[in-house]
């Protein structure tokens, strides 16, 4: 039988978001320097949901289709992450970061891959914070750039948690919304619960 | 054969082959940063043996590579055991390689994956694979002119070549959008040609076509700042777009645009208000604090351009919200 424990309590939120914080902190450096602009990425919001509540993400998102960036990771946890934005924005993030002002109807296969890259330090950043601060290690795969309806591209087996992040970029003279999202089965999501308090204890032992 | 059966040297010699017959570039860096293996291709690219490199720090063998976003995933791989892509779009070509050696100018355009990779130890090595994207590039750089070149033609009058209806409204969101953001202001003229069907009666509608060409050109031309559009809204009517305008320096410019039509002075024998071409116009503001959408202000402009017209024309009428009536 599944327990569920598909909360996280205030403190192991705030933990999260902050621990996430510090990684899309310096993917934010990162993007900053390839664009030669000031890029700043924030998580305002953190959310735990189950598969049967997807469609919270449907309504978040609210774009028939979605491009998207994912990453496996496996380690302490395994999970597949995404970097979600609603089809239109994700245009509008790809010709913010190239400059450039005329694209193509659809994200071109260059830009596909600029999109890929950009999930990509953002993804490998917020993965290398938690390894930091949770103090475990992580492998993963190259980026996979995804187009379809969340349901497709999430293709979210049963029994899964999502933890949704909501993410901020702000580019000079724009602000744009996408969320990152983890897939991950139920026993790593505990192992993770289970890290994230041996991180919130060691703090507040210092 | 059964694979179980083949010596180890002869895998080794079969990887290596199978290696440098790959189309792509190969690296493998060690768990220092030194350059384990590169295949033929990268020998073809940079003009540098595999044995005259290996054992050398990458980033050394490139110094340009230093503090780069390349030199960085590589940290990522070997430290971290976490796999990059560097696309061409944002790191057009990251390592000096080349088509032609001789040719600088032939340096590749690049998508390089960045990979971590284990030996039997656990020790962490990174697999580069280098990927010439050459020519991708060149054809969607090709498709995008293609589609800016229509984009221009789906936004031009075909008949004076200014901007047309659609490139305004689109226009005129963006410029309202950017003066409530800004707190700015923003103007908009409408512009009627005078009796212009007593015109096309006269002189017949090649005449009338070449006319509204001169008078599209000389709105245009007598307009200074880029950001100031001039389009063709409808048959003898244009509209003026004049981004961080108050109605007061609106006003001035449509006057400056009547004298300026006046001044060209084409004969207009059949016309009850001049024996030449003359214009009437309407202006309407736009007040960052009114909630005003495009088609309003041009509606207000219409209405006073209405007026013009009632009053005699040749003129232009300044809409303002408390005096105007609603028709």
């Amino acid at each position: 039988m599944n327990s569920k424990i598909t909360t996280l309590t205030e403190l192991q939120t705030d933990a999260l978001i902050e621990i996430f914080n510090i990684g899309v902190g310096h993917a934010a450096n990162s993007l900053s320097q390839i664009v030669g602009e000031g890029v700043s990425l924030s998580i305002p919001r953190l959310e735990i949901l189950d598969s049967s509540q997807i469609d919270v993400l449907n309504s978040q998102i609210n774009s028939k289709k979605i491009c998207a960036v994912s990453q496996d990771f496996t380690g302490l946890i395994d999970t597949r992450t995404f970097l979600v934005f609603p089809e239109g924005k994700s245009m509008d993030v790809v010709r913010r970061m190239l400059g450039e002002n005329i694209g193509l109807g659809d994200l071109g296969e260059m830009e596909q891959e600029a999109l890929s890259e950009i999930g990509n330090i953002i993804l490998n950043s917020c993965i290398s914070a938690m390894s930091d601060s949770l103090q475990s290690s992580f492998q993963c795969s190259l980026p996979v750039f995804h187009r379809g309806s969340v349901d497709n591209v999430l293709d979210s087996e049963n029994n899964v948690v999502l933890i949704m992040l909501h993410i901020n970029f702000a580019i000079p003279s724009d602000h744009i919304d996408g969320n990152l999202v983890f897939l991950l089965s139920a026993s790593s999501f505990n192992g993770l619960v289970e890290k994230i308090d041996h991180f919130i204890q060691a703090i507040s032992s210092n | 054969m059964h694979k179980g059966e083949m010596k180890i040297e002869d895998a080794y010699h079969l990887h290596l082959t199978s290696a440098n017959k790959a189309e792509l570039g190969t690296v493998v860096i060690n768990p220092d940063g030194k350059i384990w293996f590169w295949n033929r291709w990268m020998h073809t690219k940079s003009g540098m043996q595999w044995r005259d490199v290996v054992g050398n720090r990458f980033v050394d063998q490139f110094p340009e590579l230093a503090n780069s976003r390349l030199a960085s995933a590589i940290n990522d791989a070997l430290q971290h055991g976490l796999a990059s892509l560097l696309s061409q779009s944002l790191h057009r070509s990251p390592l000096p390689l080349f088509h032609h050696l001789s040719d600088s100018a032939s340096r590749l355009e690049q998508s390089i994956q960045v990979i971590p990779i284990e030996d039997r130890s656990n020790n962490r090595y990174c697999l580069l694979l280098i990927h010439d994207v050459s020519i991708a590039v060149r054809k969607e750089q090709a498709l995008r002119k293609q589609a800016e070149q229509l984009r221009n033609i789906a936004y031009m009058d075909a008949l004076t070549e200014i901007p047309n209806r659609r490139r305004l409204d689109e226009y005129l969101q963006d410029e309202i959008r950017r003066a409530v953001r800004n707190s700015s202001a923003l103007s908009v003229i409408m512009v009627d040609v005078d009796q212009f069907k007593q015109y096309n009666d006269e002189y017949g509608h090649q005449a009338g076509d070449f006319c509204l060409q001169r008078i599209a050109h000389a709105l245009k031309a007598a307009l200074q700042r880029p950001a100031d559009l001039v389009a063709r809204y409808g048959g003898e009517e244009f509209s003026i777009i004049l981004p961080d305008t108050p109605l007061s320096g609106a006003k001035l410019i449509a006057e400056n645009l009547l004298k300026h039509i006046d001044n060209l002075a084409i004969p207009h024998e059949a016309s009850s208000v001049a024996d030449h071409i003359t214009l009437s116009m309407g202006v309407a503001s736009f007040q960052s604090k009114s909630q005003v959408s495009g088609s309003i202000l041009l509606s207000q402009a219409d209405q006073a351009l209405y007026q013009s017209k009632h009053e005699g024309r040749n003129r232009l009428t300044v809409f303002l919200e408390s005096t105007q009536q609603k028709p």
